[in-house]
């Protein structure tokens, strides 16, 4: 059987699904968690973050793609950074002519996207040694996984911090509600929850895997 | 170890192919950020100042905003000049204008250090009675549901605090009689104390500090500048920011 390069396999849905949930860059890689902290007090400010970093993965990804022949290996990193900062740039003056309110929610984590470690990862580890319409489809799927973990984030720490899901009253007058949660410890306490949530589920599908398999080799 | 096992290093590539590749990356985010810039722009600036126009007739009851004019100044130590819209970013003390061409009231900035960041606040000044007639934050990361804007501003208690509070100045006029206060919850006794957030003490003290330096610092000149301020709106602004000593 003739194996194909990595650059020249064709894209599949695993291409998009790694990154999204195999890969996930929260709950699996445990990258990006600055941002994933600090933002994810309300769903509004996850999902934008989460949309905004998905832009810089497109955007840098298709650019690094494109360049990958004709950046040196010896000044690529000082090369990612600079077009992650151009998208993040881009992205910045775009939430900031969308809303004011938001753009003053989020604070400096928009600018700091440029650190986030899952971009330069993409570009390091995907982007430089594929084509560009691979590239793009594996950015989209870790920028919807990462948007998903925010998302994940964010619905719980919005419901039990401020008793809301997208600014609207979820709860009557009674409802006191749980303020660390939308505090940093709080961003500590639902991420180790998912996660929890994740490897159980893991677990348990590593485990129903090899009864299969006993089952298929047990004798009779 | 033979000279066949060791590893090989890529080969270095010239310094010309480094630079040009670097040139021509620079050259695309810059090009990148120049567009993006140049059509955001406008759009923020018109954003930011609708949010101004927003924030400045809050603070000033009694005036309604389609009828009331606002004219930007910046008041400094060496004068008051009047600023036009294109410069009116250096702008820190904003007068409203009613239909009839009367101050109706000053809009003056505030800002202090809170919990998490800096609270930028906005505060209406009446000198007629020498008080504080209205506040809202502009700009506040402190944590949400206890010093953030949505939960100060929905606090009628601590909102009453603006709504007169005493800024009386000296008969000198050179600073003002009893500096602005911040007290711990249910403990104001005199009309210039700020009475606090029960558990938003630092942002209560953020916003109390920063109207205290501010009013310290730009009422004396207010009274100084009262009667430029006052016949303002009868002149239209001057493109070349004139300064009216």
């Amino acid at each position: 059987m003739v194996t194909l390069p990595s650059e020249q396999k064709p894209i599949t849905t695993d291409t998009f699904l790694r990154g999204l949930w195999e890969e996930n860059p929260v709950f699996v890689m445990l990258l990006g968690l600055c941002p994933t902290l600090a933002v994810t007090n309300t769903t509004v400010n996850a999902i934008a973050m989460g949309l905004a970093t998905t832009f810089v993965l497109l955007g840098s990804s298709a650019l690094v793609s494109l360049l990958r022949k004709q950046i040196p290996k010896q000044v690529r990193i000082a090369s990612y950074i600079v077009i992650i900062a151009t998208f993040v740039t881009i992205v910045d003056y775009a939430i900031h002519a969308l809303s004011l309110e938001l753009y003053n929610a989020l604070g400096a984590f928009i600018q700091l996207i440029v650190v986030n470690c899952v971009i330069l990862g993409r570009a390091e580890s995907f982007a430089s040694k594929h084509r560009i319409s691979k590239s793009l489809v594996n950015a989209l799927g870790v920028g919807a996984g990462f948007t998903f973990a925010l998302l994940c984030l964010g619905t719980v720490r919005e419901i039990l911090g401020s008793g809301t899901l997208l600014g609207f009253p979820l709860f009557g007058d009674g409802f006191q509600p749980w303020v660390v949660m939308v505090l940093p410890p709080g961003g500590f306490f639902v991420t180790g929850a998912w996660l929890l949530l994740f490897a159980w589920l893991k677990e348990r599908k590593q485990r129903k895997v090899a009864e299969q398999k006993e089952a298929v080799h047990a004798p009779g | 170890m033979t000279p066949e096992a060791q590893p090989q290093a890529p080969p270095m590539p010239s310094s010309v192919a480094m630079i040009r590749t670097l040139g021509l990356i620079a050259m695309i985010a810059g090009l990148l950020v120049v567009l993006a810039f140049q059509f955001t722009d406008p759009i923020i600036r018109e954003k930011e100042h609708l949010a101004l126009e927003k924030a400045v007739f809050q603070v000033i009851p009694g005036v309604e905003q389609g009828k009331a004019r606002r004219v930007s100044f910046a008041l400094g130590a060496d004068g008051l000049v009047r600023l036009d819209e294109t410069t009116a970013g250096d702008a820190n003390l904003f007068a409203v204008y009613d239909d009839a061409g009367e101050l109706a009231g000053i809009a003056l900035q505030g800002s202090a250090r809170g919990y998490q960041d800096v609270v930028h606040t906005l505060y209406g000044y009446d000198p007629d009675c020498e008080c504080i007639v209205g506040l809202t934050i502009m700009k506040s990361t402190d944590t949400p549901g206890m010093g953030d804007k949505k939960t100060v501003e929905g606090n009628a208690k601590f909102m009453a605090n603006f709504d007169g509070l005493s800024t009386k100045l000296t008969a000198d006029k050179g600073g003002l009689a009893h500096p602005i206060e911040t007290v711990k919850h249910g403990t104001k006794t005199q009309p210039w104390e700020v009475d606090a957030i029960s558990g938003a003490t630092i942002s209560s003290r953020a916003i109390g500090k920063g109207l205290r330096e501010s009013t310290g610092e730009l009422l004396p000149l207010i009274a100084q500048h009262l009667p430029e301020l006052k016949a303002a709106a009868e002149t239209e602004a001057n493109p070349d920011a004139e300064v009216i000593k």
